[in-house]
């Protein structure tokens, strides 16, 4: 009995140690709630960052990407977006860093919106997936209001 | 025979013991100083939180240390010596004022984090003084405290000012053709961080500021294949920050552009800061970080509390 409790406060000892080491949360893990589903091929997509938003209101967080033709236009400012031009808008709720109190980084992936732009009006092809799976939207609702406010969104300034 | 043995391992022992009382009593006479400079400006805080930073940091802190009469016995003395130097160095609460008022936010923030990573107080500091602790409550004090300084105003005119500044100057931007700038540890700009994938994004409510954590195709491909602590050697982040660009309705946008900072794995080139490579440049101007080859220094401190997860503070997403 008494060796049993000697050996436990040992190892409690040991463990107490190592833990004032090993405390960083969730260690060597990917952030996998905000990750995309890998068959989404999102990568595949090689789109750039145009713009990063944080709604205080709703807890939400987006990035806005898009492929060069977008990003370039989108720069320039000007309203007129080449046939070519491809957005994705991806929204996330927010979590607390674990890591850094002051912080809040993307939690749970709510949507991908993605918007292929017309030659001639402002607005193009919308399309939504919600969910961790990113399932297509079969709700239509609202779509030209969504894909006015993806063109409205001004790019972030990197130098 | 058995008796003169018993007799000879005495008188070694007594030898020992002798020696080693010498040894000691040597070790005392040339003991390390530690002074109390003047107190020039001391932190202001509410009452409540001053006691626990008084408590908990001020022996190593501050110019106002509190030697135990075991400290002062060599050789633990001179280890104390050391902590106290290289505390006051990092930061010091008698000699505030000499910080910028951000940077003082800054400085309080990372208290606060060290204190909940458990990095601080130092371990072997505090199992020597055990007041020194810092409680659940304690921190929370801490917190409450900073937290109440946050918030943006929202339609800020000075902060979309300085936005559009910059927008102006981007588009005004000719292609010409310069040096890069170079941190003094030697880490160069690199322009087509742009061009990278994102791994994750922050919103940092504590100093008011956007990020976007950039990846270089090594990261990606670490990230792809989850080889990330600890990360391969050629990987490289950039995170760029910005001022937050709130409007009526708690939208926030991303404002003028602050700073871009880098880290580069290698782990024989930048071996004095744990295998990275640190650097920092700020303003549209790209102006490097750091008045010696030391602020890295700064950057692995702050990193530290993080070793277990190869000192990155960043988890990373899949796209």
């Amino acid at each position: 009995m008494k060796r049993a409790s000697l050996t436990l406060l040992i190892a409690a000892f040991v463990v107490s140690g190592c833990a004032d080491h090993n405390n960083t949360p969730e260690a060597g893990q990917l952030n996998e709630k905000a990750s995309l589903p890998a068959d989404f091929n999102f990568s595949k997509m090689a789109f750039k960052v145009i713009a990063s938003t944080v709604n205080k209101k709703s807890g939400t967080m987006a990035t806005l990407y898009g492929n060069d033709s977008a990003k370039a236009t989108a720069l320039a400012g000007n309203g007129k977006y080449k046939s070519t031009a491809v957005f994705a808008l991806v929204t996330w709720k927010q979590q607390a860093d674990k890591r850094w109190i002051g912080g809040n980084i993307p939690g749970d992936l709510l949507s991908v919106e993605m918007l292929k732009t017309g030659s001639d009006k402002n607005t193009g092809i919308y399309s939504r997936f919600k969910g961790p799976d990113l399932k297509a939207d079969p709700d239509t609702s609202g779509q030209n209001a969504r894909a006015k406010y993806i063109l409205s969104l001004k790019p972030s300034i990197l130098f | 025979m058995q008796v003169r043995s018993k007799r000879t391992s005495r008188f070694y022992f007594f030898v020992f013991v002798i020696t080693g009382a010498l040894a000691f009593a040597a070790l005392q006479i040339k003991r390390p100083v530690i002074t109390n400079p003047p107190v020039t400006g001391d932190i202001e805080l509410p009452a409540k939180v001053k006691v626990i930073l008084r408590r908990a940091c001020y022996d190593c802190h501050s110019n106002e240390t509190n030697l135990r009469w075991y400290d002062k016995i060599a050789p633990v003395s001179w280890q104390v010596a050391a902590h106290i130097k290289k505390g006051r160095e990092l930061m010091n609460f008698s000699e505030w004022n000499k910080l910028a008022p951000a940077d003082q936010k800054a400085k309080l923030w990372e208290c606060l984090n060290q204190i909940n990573e458990g990095a601080m107080p130092v371990k072997d500091y505090e199992m020597v003084h055990p007041s020194a602790k810092v409680s659940e409550q304690d921190l929370n004090a801490l917190k409450n405290y900073l937290n109440a300084m946050t918030g943006n105003k929202p339609m800020d005119t000075a902060k979309l000012n300085a936005r559009d500044k910059q927008y102006k100057l981007l588009k005004n931007q000719a292609p010409a053709v310069m040096s890069l700038p170079r941190a003094l540890n030697g880490v160069e700009f690199i322009p087509d961080y742009k061009n990278w994938q994102p791994i994750s994004t922050t919103e940092r409510f504590d100093n008011g500021t956007m990020r976007v954590i950039f990846g270089n195709p090594v990261a990606i491909k670490a990230i792809k294949d989850h080889q990330i602590n600890p990360w391969p050697k050629g990987v490289i982040f950039a995170k760029v920050a910005w001022d937050q660009a709130e409007d009526d309705k708690g939208n926030i946008t991303t404002g003028a552009f602050k700073q871009v900072e880098f880290m580069i794995k290698d782990q024989e080139k930048f071996a004095a800061t744990h295998g990275w490579g640190f650097a920092r440049f700020k303003t549209p101007k790209l102006v490097p970080y750091g008045k010696t080859v030391m602020f890295a220094n700064e950057c692995i401190n702050c990193h530290r509390p993080l070793s277990d997860n190869d000192f990155v503070f960043t988890q990373p997403i899949k796209h």
